[in-house]
């Protein structure tokens, strides 16, 4: 139709990655049950859940030959992944729907795909897919204890306070270090100077990127 | 004149003692000492002087006087009899070395007692989230880079990198308001 070459190129780009095409070429021998089944399966995957057991219930119950429900898993799991990182407003339910008339992929299983697209599920599965992206680890917990040192071994009266802090981090590694408090209040400034930066960061407009 | 030379010389004597001692400088051993400031005193001569003065040095040091106990603790040091006294030259140049190194010496022993790494420094940076390989970006707001120098005395720094977002650097400014709290209160009650 005339609206389709006015079009631009699919939201999976100018090239549709190879699992999804060999997904779309396997779909036409799934029938629906089966098809939503796997959906689950992928959609609990994107969660970020374990889903072997599940896969193996299915490749077990089905007579699909596995090699085959392999591309089929991947290319749906692939086409989920590269709708769900392309914001709504840019992605719209029709276009997206369109694209995949385009794969030739059954009328049922696209408004089953969309729905997870464009449900309300869709925060969520947005949520777990950024906890993949790179970052480095972050405090998980802060512990912390002012000690005075009234005496040591080489000097008689110390009569030094020192803040001794011990960091958990989210890779699950501990850190246990003294501050002097000079120190702590570099510390100090430098946090309330970070918290700052970012207020100021939020006020200006440049936060508002849009594409 | 004689008097400044030799006055020089001991003054010498108590920086090396001082850098042996108490901020680990082992190349400076007696005998580099006698060679450099004393080398007309005969060995077993300078080793009573070297002792000596090592002894003084570290009483103060341990005790970490002030001027009041140091004067106290010198003149009687000077009224001993015997060979144990000091001189006058002597307690004169202690005095000078004090005055100038105490501060330097408390620091350094009181590193002696710090078994965990310390903290050195830190760097930040923050950042905007523009995209990411597989999240929305859009959800992120700012988030904050920041480098940790933590390191034992004498060692190589090792570094901690760390994001915050700006929920978190507002739990962490609390907690820093508290161990301020905590030590407003201690000086207090001191």
């Amino acid at each position: 139709m005339a609206s389709s070459h006015a079009k631009d190129s699919s939201f999976l780009g100018g090239r549709i990655p190879p699992e999804i095409e060999s997904m779309s070429k396997n779909l036409k021998d799934v029938d629906h049950d089966m098809f939503r089944r796997i959906l689950k399966a992928v959609v609990s995957a994107l969660d970020g859940k374990d889903c072997r057991e599940v896969m193996r219930t299915i490749a077990e119950s089905s007579t699909i030959p596995q090699k085959r429900l392999g591309h089929i898993i991947a290319g749906m799991y692939r086409l989920l992944s590269e709708a769900i990182r392309i914001p709504t407003s840019s992605l719209k339910q029709e276009a997206f729907k369109e694209d995949l008339r385009e794969l030739r992929i059954p009328e049922d299983f696209i408004t089953d795909f969309s729905s997870v697209v464009f449900g309300n599920r869709r925060a969520a599965l947005e949520a777990a897919r950024s906890l993949n992206d790179p970052h480095l680890p972050t405090i998980e917990e802060l512990k912390w204890r002012v000690d005075v040192a009234i005496s040591t071994s080489s000097l008689a009266r110390a009569m030094q306070p020192s803040v001794l802090m011990q960091m958990k981090l989210s890779d699950g590694s501990f850190n246990r270090f003294e501050v002097p408090v000079s120190k702590f209040q570099e510390l100090r400034y430098n946090v309330a100077l970070i918290l700052k930066e970012m207020n100021d960061l939020e006020k200006r407009s440049i936060l508002k990127i849009q594409d | 004149m004689a008097d400044a030379e030799a006055a020089k010389s001991l003054s010498a004597l108590l920086h090396g003692i001082a850098q042996s001692v108490f901020y680990k400088r082992s190349d400076v051993t007696e005998e580099l000492l006698r060679a450099e400031l004393f080398p007309e005193l005969p060995p077993l001569d300078f080793r009573v002087l070297h002792d000596k003065m090592r002894g003084v040095v570290k009483s103060v040091a341990t005790a970490d006087m002030d001027r009041a106990q140091l004067e106290a603790f010198l003149t009687a040091q000077t009224r001993k009899q015997g060979g144990g006294g000091l001189s006058a030259e002597q307690a004169a140049a202690l005095s000078r070395f004090w005055k100038s190194q105490r501060v330097r010496v408390r620091e350094s022993l009181l590193a002696q007692s710090r078994w965990e790494p310390g903290l050195r420094g830190l760097s930040w940076r923050v950042d905007l989230q523009a995209a990411a390989s597989r999240g929305h970006a859009a959800h992120s707001g700012p988030v904050a880079l920041v480098e940790l120098e933590l390191g034992r005395a004498g060692q190589d720094s090792e570094f901690v990198c760390l994001e915050f977002d700006e929920a978190k650097v507002n739990e962490m400014l609390k907690k820093m308001a508290d161990i301020q709290e905590s030590m407003d209160r201690l000086v207090q009650h001191t």
